[in-house]
């Protein structure tokens, strides 16, 4: 069987799936966009959080389930959102990239 | 506490409709839980709903944005098909310019009649009493009934009057301005008040040195620049001097736009003629009162018709209410809009069938890709998608440039319309909402309908054997070839029909507008209105403004008559008309008397047909007939002679009718016919029941009396002079004018060109004209195209038979009579199909045509003929490349 490939991340996409693989059980879309806000101190509204997340399930990369119904929530449940191991390959791949690409720019990008 | 969101009925519809109950569920769980999130931190959004249904929003939108996204690929192919399709794209997008952009002029027209709003809040408590009259729908109430209606307070708490007022003459305006009188308090009950200024008020009708006046907005900009400056000032006028207390706002009108000034009136001329219905009671009970009354007078044998109580909301939607100016055919009107509307549809219909066609095509010839794309694993339902994304590209673009058109478009109409008919209009011919509604209906239906062939082939045809096929041979299979043939006979038929119907409205205006009966180039009419003093100083002012007009190097002739054409009739009413010694009438007629001087005939161009023209010494019940009158009652010819009198059906009661309309001839009781002149259009409508509208001449001396009206004292009441003069040029009319206003100094002067008059009269044909022959070329053009292409399609398809018919020895003329066949079939049972059709329109539109009767056989055979040449024309260029194709290449072509 051949190795599936992973596709490409783009930037909000991995701090997504970096949210998701961080908050392991309790990745639902409000707790990924704290996460995302809380870390890196950018925005992140939880409209495009959802479609994100929505868009990295269909590419094969996460996967979703519903929580039980919580009382906090006015008795909604919650979506929790689990990666794959391909999302893990994807990751791996987009990091490797951006360490590739800033091979030799170390001096110019240290602080 | 936590707060609880809940998004809105129509957000959580869309919702359902495009996720899950558990995605739906879980997103609202977020964002109730970010909203309580917030609220603990101490900064709540201020409007909760609103940020929750933006939030909700958002995630649609971009649900949405990822749905087309996915077809991303699809909508790129789309895209690289429409503009590869090069010429027959641009063919297909100027059609739908053209169907949507006439679609839209003639909506916005068909609106701007329709919903022609009431400017009146309070008009649904307001009644208004109309009758029948041989003469259409008159407001009026009989004395005897507003009395009897006026006592029941049960019913009505207010009775309110107006009337025309004469027409003011202002200093500095050319045209004359309408007045009405209206009783104080009843544009509050109307509920519209002055903008500026304060309404009238009982105590205004007070004759003073200043006649008290409210005016409209636009002529308080005309006459002081600035409305709200208006209140207070003075204005000169023919009639004396009005002194403005309101300003009417924008928009106001009353009873039609034509009025600018209302006067309280100096004593009530007329009884009450719109009631206030009292508080709590309905319209039936009204109803009801004001049956039993027109029972009642039924009972009591008056001949006159029923009245009956109508809401003035109801009586103001009704086109008569801005039909007084005359310009329109009030009957007609509906009818007239509804058939354009009609025209519009249709040819709409005949661009989308001829587009359809286009679009078949094009899937024929694209069969090759998309087997190619089958067999790369395209789905039917994305080969379906893309075409249709394909026709949207192609729609849109016509729907906007068809925008562009229907903007040029109405401004055109606007300036086209008769001036009157225009000015009266409070809901102008524009491109608003509805017409954006209507437009974008037009649309869709124009994509449904182009896409259909498309889909019924994508989803129908066998594309796997289309790659057996070779591109030269890749013909239609019998089922598309007659689809296609189908759509193109549905086209001419249609072409057919609407060129029928604008050939006859077209020959029907020339007709008319040729027809009219006098020579209307260079005549002009001259009125003077508003004479004060004596009959005699009214006379001596006649003899020198004669003489001043004899003596005027542009004036070739001039003549005095007691009524101006065209018109005369307004008011009159129809009299059955007895044959000499007959014992029953031999049927209903509309006269219209003129008194006229022995220049009349010469001036205005009359022809005599018979007998001879009248003479001075001729007796009082000697006169002239128009030929309408002589050939209706005479066919034998034998009018002249003849003797005849008017009146009821009954008996002979000659005179009976108006004052102003009837001939003056009690002694003898019958007229003696001497002379038949040519007849001359006067209204732009026909008598109901009585046929055209004839005149009847009477001649008085050269310096007839003046025209007038008297009191029952004997004195005069109103005075006027007319006048018909005949001009060297046209351009000469304001010289003459200048010329007599300075003689007749104080009195009312309106002049006008008798062309002018008729293009005003004729307005409603001219439009139903133009109309209808700008859309019968068009849809020739788009028949044309439509044939074009079937021949087109039918030699590229068969290119390679062609071929291999040439090399066995075809002749040219074979090759090229092979071409002509393949749409011979479609143009013939198109033709007969269309003049069937037209034949049935044609009989609605029967009443709206003159001097041409609708099944007319010139028009159709010209028509057919008119068809025939073009489909020869069409085929032409297709069936000469045809016979010129070389066998040796098309054979060792694939």
């Amino acid at each position: 069987m051949t190795k599936q490939t992973a596709p490409v991340l783009g930037e909000f996409e991995l701090l997504v799936v970096l949210a998701v693989l961080k908050l392991d059980d309790a990745a639902y879309p409000v707790a990924i966009a704290d996460e995302i806000e809380r870390t890196t101190r950018r925005r992140a509204s939880r409209p495009s959080v959802l479609i994100t997340l929505e868009r990295l399930e269909e590419k094969g990369l996460l996967t979703s389930r519903y929580g039980d119904p919580t009382p906090v929530r006015g008795g909604r449940s919650k979506r929790f959102f689990s990666a794959k191991p391909l999302a893990l390959q994807a990751v791996r791949e987009a990091l490797a990239r951006i360490t590739a690409m800033s091979r030799g720019l170390e001096s110019l990008l240290e602080t | 506490m936590r707060a609880r969101v809940a998004p809105s009925v129509v957000t959580a519809w869309v919702l359902r409709r495009l996720r899950s109950r558990h995605e739906v569920d879980a997103a609202l769980g977020d964002l109730s839980e970010e909203l309580a999130r917030l609220t603990d931190e101490g900064r709540p959004p201020r409007w909760p709903r609103l940020w929750l249904e933006i939030r909700i929003w958002r995630y649609v939108i971009a649900g949405l944005w990822n749905l087309v996204a996915s077809l991303d690929s699809e909508l790129r192919w789309a895209w690289r098909s429409a503009r590869g399709r090069r010429i027959s794209g641009l063919i297909q997008i100027v059609l739908i310019t053209l169907a949507v952009g006439t679609g839209a002029v003639l909506f916005s027209a068909a609106d701007a009649f329709v919903f022609n709003p009431s400017p009146y809040p309070n008009a649904v408590r307001l009644v208004v009493f109309q009758r029948d009259s041989p003469v259409g729908v008159v407001d009026s109430l009989r004395a005897d009934e507003q009395r009897e209606l006026s006592a029941r307070s049960d019913l009505f708490s207010a009775w309110y009057t107006h009337s025309m007022g004469a027409p003011a003459e202002i200093a500095g305006m050319t045209a004359l301005v309408r007045t009405q009188d209206v009783q104080p308090g009843l544009f509050e009950a109307l509920g519209v008040v002055p903008q500026w200024g304060r309404p009238l008020v009982p105590g205004d009708e007070q004759p003073g040195r200043e006649t008290v006046v409210l005016i409209s907005a636009d002529l308080a900009r005309t006459l002081f620049a600035d409305p709200a400056a208006a209140v207070g000032r003075t204005f000169e006028t023919s009639t004396g001097a009005m002194r403005v207390v309101g300003v009417m706002p924008d928009g106001f009108r009353f009873p039609t736009a034509l009025e600018k000034i209302w006067q309280a009136p100096l004593k009530a001329q007329f009884p009450p003629n719109i009631a206030a219905v009292a508080p709590g009671v309905s319209m039936k009970a009204i109803e009801h009162a004001v049956g039993s009354l027109a029972n009642e007078s039924a009972s009591s044998g008056r001949s006159a018709g029923p009245v009956r109580a109508v809401k003035m909301s109801d009586a103001e939607k009704d086109p008569r209410s801005f039909t007084n100016s005359g310009a329109f055919n009030a009957s007609s009107g509906p009818r007239l809009f509804s058939m354009l509307f009609g025209a519009a549809l249709c040819l709409a219909l005949i661009i989308c069938l001829n587009v359809a066609g286009l679009e078949l095509a094009s899937a024929l010839e694209r069969t090759r890709v998309s087997v190619v794309l089958t067999a790369l694993g395209a789905t039917r339902g994305a080969l379906i998608r893309s075409a249709l994304f394909e026709t949207t590209i192609l729609t849109a673009g016509g729907a906007i440039l068809g925008m562009g058109l229907a903007t040029w478009g109405t401004s055109v109409l606007t300036a086209a319309l008769p001036a009157a008919l225009g000015a009266a209009l409070t809901n102008p011919i524009d491109l608003d909402l509805r017409t954006a509604a209507f437009t974008a209906g037009l649309t869709l239906m124009t994509a449904i309908l182009t896409s259909i062939p498309v889909v019924w082939y994508a989803s129908r045809a066998d594309l796997a054997n289309g790659l057996r096929r070779g591109a030269q041979t890749a013909t239609a299979t019998r089922t598309q070839q007659s689809a296609r043939y189908g759509l193109i006979t549905v086209q001419v038929a249609l072409s057919v029909a609407l060129l029928v119907i604008a050939a006859l409205f077209v020959q029907s205006y020339v007709t008319r507008f040729d027809a009219k009966g006098l020579e209307g180039a260079n005549l002009a009419t001259l009125g003077i209105s508003d004479l004060r003093g004596s009959p005699e100083s009214a006379a001596d002012l006649d003899r020198t403004i004669q003489a001043q007009l004899d003596g005027h190097p542009a004036v070739q002739s001039v003549s005095r008559t007691s009524r101006l054409l065209p018109g005369g009739f307004r008011g009159g009413s129809a009299q059955h008309l007895w044959l000499q010694g007959a014992t029953s009438p031999a049927g209903l007629a509309a006269p219209a008397t003129f008194e006229v001087d022995a220049d009349f005939f010469q001036t205005v161009g009359l022809r005599l047909l018979g007998g001879r023209l009248p003479r001075a010494d001729d007796a009082d019940d000697q006169i002239a007939v128009d030929e309408a009158l002589a050939r209706r009652f005479w066919p034998d010819g034998k009018a002249v002679g003849a003797r005849f009198s008017l009146g009821s059906e009954t008996g002979n009661s000659p005179g009976s009718g108006p004052s102003q309309n009837r001939l003056r001839d009690a002694s003898a009781g019958t007229f003696e016919i001497i002379g038949v002149v040519s007849h001359v259009e006067l209204e732009a409508r026909e008598f109901p029941r009585g046929g055209p509208i004839f005149a009847v001449y009477r001649l008085l001396p050269r310096h007839l009396p003046p025209s007038m009206g008297l009191s029952a004292g004997g004195r005069p009441t109103w005075i006027i002079l007319n006048y018909m003069v005949r001009l060297s040029r046209p351009e000469m009319l304001d010289e003459v004018a200048t010329l007599v206003r300075s003689t007749a100094q104080g009195a009312t002067v309106s002049t006008g060109l008798m062309d002018d008059h008729y293009t005003e009269v004729f307005g409603d044909t001219r439009i139903a004209a133009g109309m209808t022959g700008g859309f019968g070329v068009v849809a020739l053009l788009v028949a044309m195209l439509g044939l074009y292409g079937v021949a087109a399609f039918f030699v590229a398809g068969r290119t390679r038979e062609i071929g291999i018919r040439i090399a066995l020895g075809a002749h040219r003329g074979n090759v090229q009579r092979l071409v002509l066949r393949s749409t011979v079939r479609p143009v013939i049972v198109g033709t007969v199909a269309g003049s069937a059709l037209a034949l049935v329109v044609s009989r609605w539109i029967g009443g709206q045509l003159f001097g041409v009767v609708p099944q007319d056989p010139t028009t159709y055979a010209l028509v057919v003929t008119t068809m025939l040449v073009t489909a020869v024309v069409a085929t032409w260029w297709p069936a000469r490349r045809a016979s010129t194709l070389d066998p040796a290449l098309t054979l060792r072509a694939e």
